[in-house]
């Protein structure tokens, strides 16, 4: 173990079959109620009948380098951590909303029990018993993986050189920590 | 082992459990609502009051003397009503104290709750500065009244820019995340501060109380056409704010093209452009051009069209604070 | 800090093991580090049981229960069907024990058709009074049971046995019986797909992405990443097809033509297994002489697919041979959706046949299904199985011949109960009125009967029928029998295991049984708990019931091994491509191409065939009161009927428009989604909504179901529903 880990997660869009488990799991993990979700799963559709195709896209927080929400917080509730990790402290937020405006992947949520702000969190409670973020782990075609980019024999990190994978909403100088494969 | 005993319910919302589903749409969903809308347009009034009664008062305190005090009594109050909006559309308003005790300096938020704060606090003075008994001494502009004044024309170009620069800076939003945006509500800031002025001048015309000068035909001719100048001046750069606005996202990037279909031919189409285009510009332009250029001042008309701008500003807001929220930068 | 799978296995078996030590019932010491301000360490158990969120798969999982309420759900890496991972529906189906719409106590209905509360003791004396009297009166024939064919089946099966009755019906028969019958006509038998290591696989209207087998999209991915091709044959752009390399939008109802231009192909050419078909198979040379009648100049001209397309999937099929393969199919092609859909599965076992496929690495193999235990080892007698042939039909010649008898023919039930020959049923944990073709016709049958009493956790439709209602307990809070339903390459035994405590006054079906058989005489059938039938069951298998409710599977028996060892369960132990039986009963013995019975009129614009399918976040009508589920329908705008973009164009619909569909029978109102993802001729309906119980309030109301347009048919063979041979008309509101 030489470097500080740094979180970061591929998703293979080519492998997505839009089954929403990983919406599902968690909102368990996360103990979510019914209509709150810290990720959700797209779907574009391309061509007319019968040349035709779909693809799905997981979106969740792509817990960015420079985040807009860390950016615009009045309160220093959110912040950014050193394993790359974008989280809140719920405690000091206020509930303005700004972050969730300012954030172009739209991933935070209030949370309408408590009134803060609250988003993925890479699964910290698990990552930090080494076991996978539940999103990642009850995948049934391994669209997610999941690992850390500072340790060179990671799976993540041999699939980001072998792949060149892309980051969504490039052009808008987030540097998020989520690759895509858009396939 | 005995298995746990099973207790609660659904996990949040303190255990009480939703039984028919709510249909919500993926993304786009409206977090700022109306208090937003009523917070940046209260705030705008206050501003602008300040900005044209400071202005007028750095012209001719005498010449204007209606104008300078009816700005400054405005421009304390509507900021008020404003913070009350904000702080109730917080999720937890008792929390709006730690506001107060942070300055991030790269939120645009915390730097603007600071500036709106310092700025209620300067229009309050300016307020008591302007009262009657203390007007005449205003007048000779002691150096301490002129940094007030100083102090309170910024904060008040501060606060009304700050609630476009709130917006525009969210590269999120590419209805927002345009320069325009701070410029279009700049402008009608001031604008609508005019209106306010200009609607309590002409509901109120004999002015009344303890009047620190006499009113006469030419003061009213005085105010009237200072405020119609400056109206018509103001009006004509909003509409080439809006053009610019229109051709600039029209003219940009695919999110950009795709926000502006919200007001063209999409759901705040009718609203934009009949609520403020025509009732919140087309019309008091219209109103003010027949008064300036047939110097022919009428009560109703004036009090039509402040009323009318002043909607406008309204609607303005509500559009730009709603059509940003459901627009989002392609991703992918 | 690495995360390499391997590791990460290796450090959560440790975790697991170490904590079992802490809290023995294999409970995880997860002391969750609480964010700050919150308060420490949940008391957290981890507890392996059998996932109940659809019939089918019966996944393991393992139920965590935080604080003595269920947190989360994770996929147990041991068993086949799911292989670690979990659907949708396991995660969310959990939070079921909390939904207020479950049913507390027994229930019976009153002359108001209102149900009040009555004692346990109440009901079983009621029941068995009464079902005592219609016994005899009318025989122990006149009762039937009907279910889900779950891991309690044996237990029904006993009860109705022990009662002289052989009517235990499964929903099979709106299901997947064409298939079944069909693979047994040809295999003996229903083989596996060894998805995995298969390099060419077709997929014919199945979609294991939306009717989810996890085992098989996992499968499927991992044979992709190792250079497979997946074609999927399907009506609709299912979400299987969304990873598929190529889709052949298929004219419903036609699949059977491309099958027949397939197999036309592949002996044309020469491209067969030759060896094995010698060896192996019986009736190649009268498949031979036919086939020429089938090129795929002719098949293009009935499904829509271009002749070169089925030359290149014909020849890359074979030239992947063995290690190429048709899915076996399930509901979605030729389950039972059509008049040709038995012959249609005969074609797609034949197709596979002929390339040598069968009991090969990459292609079909028999599974290794273990035979549990015996209750005479316990000294408990078994009841005789009764002589008397099923009131259905199934599986007595001249009626539906190639009808499982196992599963019976569901949707005869209201025939049977309206012609006098059914008084009394029990259902258990099914919904007949909802999933069988026109419910108007399936409450009159239902309705008619003397005594009908529901088992469930819900009051259903069926349920809110019944005379009474008797409360099961939800999965989390019972044991079930040992269950074989994981066996694959090899024998696996999974139990649905308790995991809380009970929150109502209900029973676990065992009780409800036990109570029940002592007021009709045959108390002696039923003298053991679950535990100790549980134990005799596993008593072949050396293993203890406690090792079972500790891991949550157990792999038992031989691992299947490639090759013909042991001959088929045919008439001729050989692979039956002509079958000599299907001539004897009047069947064709060689698939022949049949029309469809109904077809759209291509004249109307307005008329379409009415195609449906699952979603992947819903089983049946069972998981539509979910309210996670029914919220992610709602999230997702998911309760919309698809039609091709072109035809409704032409109808002037946009997309989210409401649309009036009617068909002879049924008529309702939906929104629409318009894609280019659908054959013009159809359109598609999800079929887990429709729900108009008033007792399930989040799913009243929500959406419509295809059962409401479809009439009720028996294929003249297997007496299957043919639920895709639906015409409705579709206008603009």
């Amino acid at each position: 173990m030489s470097a500080p880990p740094k979180w970061a997660m591929l998703i293979d869009t080519s492998k997505c079959v839009g089954c929403l488990a990983c919406v599902s799991a968690c909102q368990n993990q996360n103990e979510l109620p019914v209509t709150e979700y810290f990720n959700r799963v797209e779907e574009q559709e391309f061509g007319r009948f019968p040349n035709f195709n779909r693809r799905f896209v997981p979106i969740q927080c792509q817990h960015c380098d420079n985040p807009p929400c860390v950016d615009v917080c009045p309160t220093g509730a959110s912040y950014k951590r050193a394993d790359g990790i974008v989280a809140v402290d719920t405690q000091r937020c206020i509930g303005c909303k700004y972050c969730i405006l300012s954030c172009p992947y739209n991933a935070r949520n209030i949370s309408r029990e408590n009134g803060y702000v609250h988003k993925c969190g890479f699964c910290l409670d698990l990552i930090e018993k080494h076991i996978q973020p539940a999103c990642v782990a009850t995948c049934p075609t391994g669209v997610r993986v999941f690992g850390d980019l500072n340790d060179p024999n990671s799976e993540l990190s041999r699939l980001i050189a072998i792949k060149k994978p892309v980051h969504i909403g490039k052009d808008l100088n987030t540097k998020p920590s989520i690759y895509y494969i858009i396939g | 082992m005995e298995p746990p005993e099973a207790e609660g319910g659904f996990p949040g919302s303190g255990n009480t459990i939703v039984i028919k589903p709510s249909i919500r749409k993926r993304a786009g969903m409206i977090y700022w609502n109306y208090l937003i809308t009523i917070y940046l347009f209260s705030a705008g009034v206050s501003a602008g009051a300040m900005f044209i009664s400071i202005t007028a008062g750095f012209i001719n305190p005498v010449k204007y003397e209606r104008i300078v005090r009816t700005g400054a009594y405005i421009a304390p109050f509507p900021i008020m009503a404003g913070m009350a909006g904000l702080i109730l559309d917080l999720e937890r308003p008792w929390q709006f104290w730690r506001l107060m005790t942070t300055i991030e300096l790269k939120s645009v938020m915390s730097l603007g709750a600071w500036i709106i704060a310092l700025f209620t606090v300067v229009s309050i003075i300016y307020f008591i500065l302007n009262l009657p008994k203390n007007y005449l001494r205003l007048k000779t502009r002691g150096n301490v009244i002129k940094a007030v004044m100083l102090l309170g024309l910024i904060l008040s170009t501060g606060v009304a820019l700050y609630t476009g620069i709130l917006l525009s800076t969210l590269t999120a939003r590419p209805f927002w995340n345009t320069p325009m945006i701070p410029m279009l509500l700049f402008i009608s800031a001031i604008l609508d501060g005019l209106a306010g002025i200009s609607l309590a001048l002409y509901l109120k015309p004999s002015g009344g109380g303890e009047r620190a000068v006499l009113e006469t035909e030419e003061e009213i001719n005085n105010n009237k056409s200072f405020i119609n100048t400056v109206d018509f001046a103001l009006l004509f750069l909003l509409i080439l704010s809006v053009v610019v606005f229109i051709i600039g996202l029209g003219g940009s990037t695919e999110s950009a093209v795709s926000a502006l279909g919200i007001i063209v031919g999409g759901k705040y189409t009718a609203l934009f452009w009949f609520g403020f285009v025509a009732l919140g510009v087309a019309i008091p332009f219209a109103a003010t051009a027949y008064e300036l250029f047939n110097q022919n001042h009428r009560a109703w008309l004036n009090a039509m069209s402040a009323s009318f701008a002043l909607i406008g500003g309204y609607v303005v807001r509500s559009v730009i604070v709603n059509a940003g929220q459901l627009t989002q930068a392609v991703l992918y | 800090m690495s995360f390499d799978k391997k590791i990460t296995r290796r450090t959560f078996l440790r975790a697991a093991a170490g904590s079992t030590l802490v809290s023995g019932l294999a409970a995880a010491a997860l002391s969750c580090t609480a964010p700050k301000g919150q308060k420490t360490a949940a008391d957290i158990r981890k507890i392996p049981t059998q996932c109940q969120g659809c019939g089918a798969n019966r996944c393991g999982i393992y139920v965590y229960v935080k604080d003595g309420r269920p947190w989360k759900v994770e996929g147990n890496p041991g068993t086949y069907n799911n292989a670690g991972t979990v659907c949708p529906r396991g995660h969310a189906y959990i939070h079921d024990l909390y939904n207020p719409d479950r049913i507390k106590q027994p229930l019976k209905r009153t002359a108001e058709g209102k149900y009040e509360p009555i004692s346990w003791e109440q009901a079983f004396t009621e029941i068995s009074t009464q079902l005592n009297l219609i016994i005899m009166e009318d025989g122990p024939q006149s009762v039937f049971w009907i279910q889900y064919p779950m891991a309690n089946i044996p237990l029904a099966f006993r009860f109705m046995h022990a009662l002289g009755s052989p009517n235990t019906i499964t929903h099979g028969a709106t299901c997947f019986t064409a298939r079944n019958a069909a693979f047994n006509a040809t295999f003996g038998g229903l083989p596996d797909n060894d998805l995995k290591n298969s390099r060419y696989i077709v997929l014919i209207g199945r979609n294991p992405a939306g009717g989810v087998k996890l085992q098989q999209i996992k499968d499927i991915a991992y044979a992709k990443r190792h250079g497979a091709r997946l074609v999927v044959l399907d009506p609709r752009h299912s979400e299987t097809a969304v990873i598929a390399e190529e889709w052949l939008p298929v004219k419903p109802g036609t699949d059977l033509a491309f099958l027949l231009a397939m197999i036309n192909v592949i002996i044309e050419e020469g491209l067969y297994d030759q060896k094995f078909v010698e060896e192996h198979t019986v009736g190649f040379d009268n498949l031979k002489d036919e086939i020429v009648t089938y090129p795929p100049e002719w098949a293009e001209k009935i499904c829509d697919i271009p002749k070169e397309t089925i030359y290149r999937v014909a020849r890359d099929f074979a030239s992947h041979k063995p290690r190429a393969l048709i899915h076996r199919g399930y509901h979605g092609g030729y389950g039972s959706g059509y008049y040709n859909s038995f012959q249609t599965a005969r074609a797609v076992a034949i197709a596979n046949a002929i390339i040598g496929n069968y009991e090969r690495v990459g292609g079909l193999f028999m599974p290794q299904k273990p035979t549990l235990g015996e209750l005479e080892k316990g000294g408990h007698p078994a009841p005789q199985i009764p002589e008397i042939e099923k009131a259905d039909g199934s599986g007595v010649p001249g009626r539906y011949p190639a009808a499982s008898y196992s599963d019976g023919i569901a949707h005869a039930v209201p025939e049977l109960a309206l012609s006098g020959k059914f008084k009394a049923g029990f259902v258990y944990h099914m919904n007949p009125v909802r999933t069988n073709p026109n419910p108007t016709r399936v409450i009159a049958g239902y309705k008619k009967l003397q005594l009908l009493v529901t088992i469930d956790c819900v009051m259903s439709e069926t349920a809110a029928l019944s005379h009474y209602v008797l409360p099961e307990h939800f999965f989390l809070e019972r044991d079930d029998h040992i269950d074989t339903v994981h066996s694959g390459p090899i024998g696996q035994l999974t139990m649905v295991q308790q995991a809380v405590k009970p929150l109502h006054n209900t029973k676990p079906l065992l009780d409800i049984l036990t109570d029940l058989s002592k007021g009709l005489g045959i108390g002696k059938y039923f003298n053991f708990t679950m535990d100790e039938l549980n134990t005799l069951r596993l008593q072949p298998f050396g293993v203890t019931l406690d090792e079972l409710k500790k891991t949550g599977v157990i792999e038992v028996g031989q691992h299947w091994q490639e090759g013909f060892l042991k001959p088929c369960k045919t008439p001729s132990g050989k692979v039956e491509i002509y079958s000599g039986q299907l001539d004897s009963w009047g069947i064709d013995p060689l698939p022949r191409w049949q029309e469809p019975m109904v077809s759209p009129n291509p004249s109307d614009k307005n008329s379409f065939r009415l195609l449906h399918g699952k979603q992947a976040i819903h089983s049946h009508a069972m998981t539509a009161n979910t309210p996670y589920l029914m919220q992610l329908s709602a999230h997702y705008n998911m309760i919309r009927m698809w039609i091709n973009r072109q035809r409704a164009e032409a109808l002037g619909l946009k997309d989210g428009d409401t649309v009036v569909v009617e068909s002879d029978i049924g008529k309702g109102y939906v929104k629409v989604r318009l894609t280019g993802g659908l054959h013009p001729s159809a359109v598609w309906m999800p079929s887990g909504y429709g729900i108009f119980s008033k007792y399930l309030k989040t799913a009243y109301g929500n959406g419509i179901n295809y059962n409401d347009f479809l009439n009720t048919y028996f294929d003249p063979v297997v007496g299957h529903v043919m639920c895709n041979e639906i015409i409705v008309r579709v206008a603009k509101v």
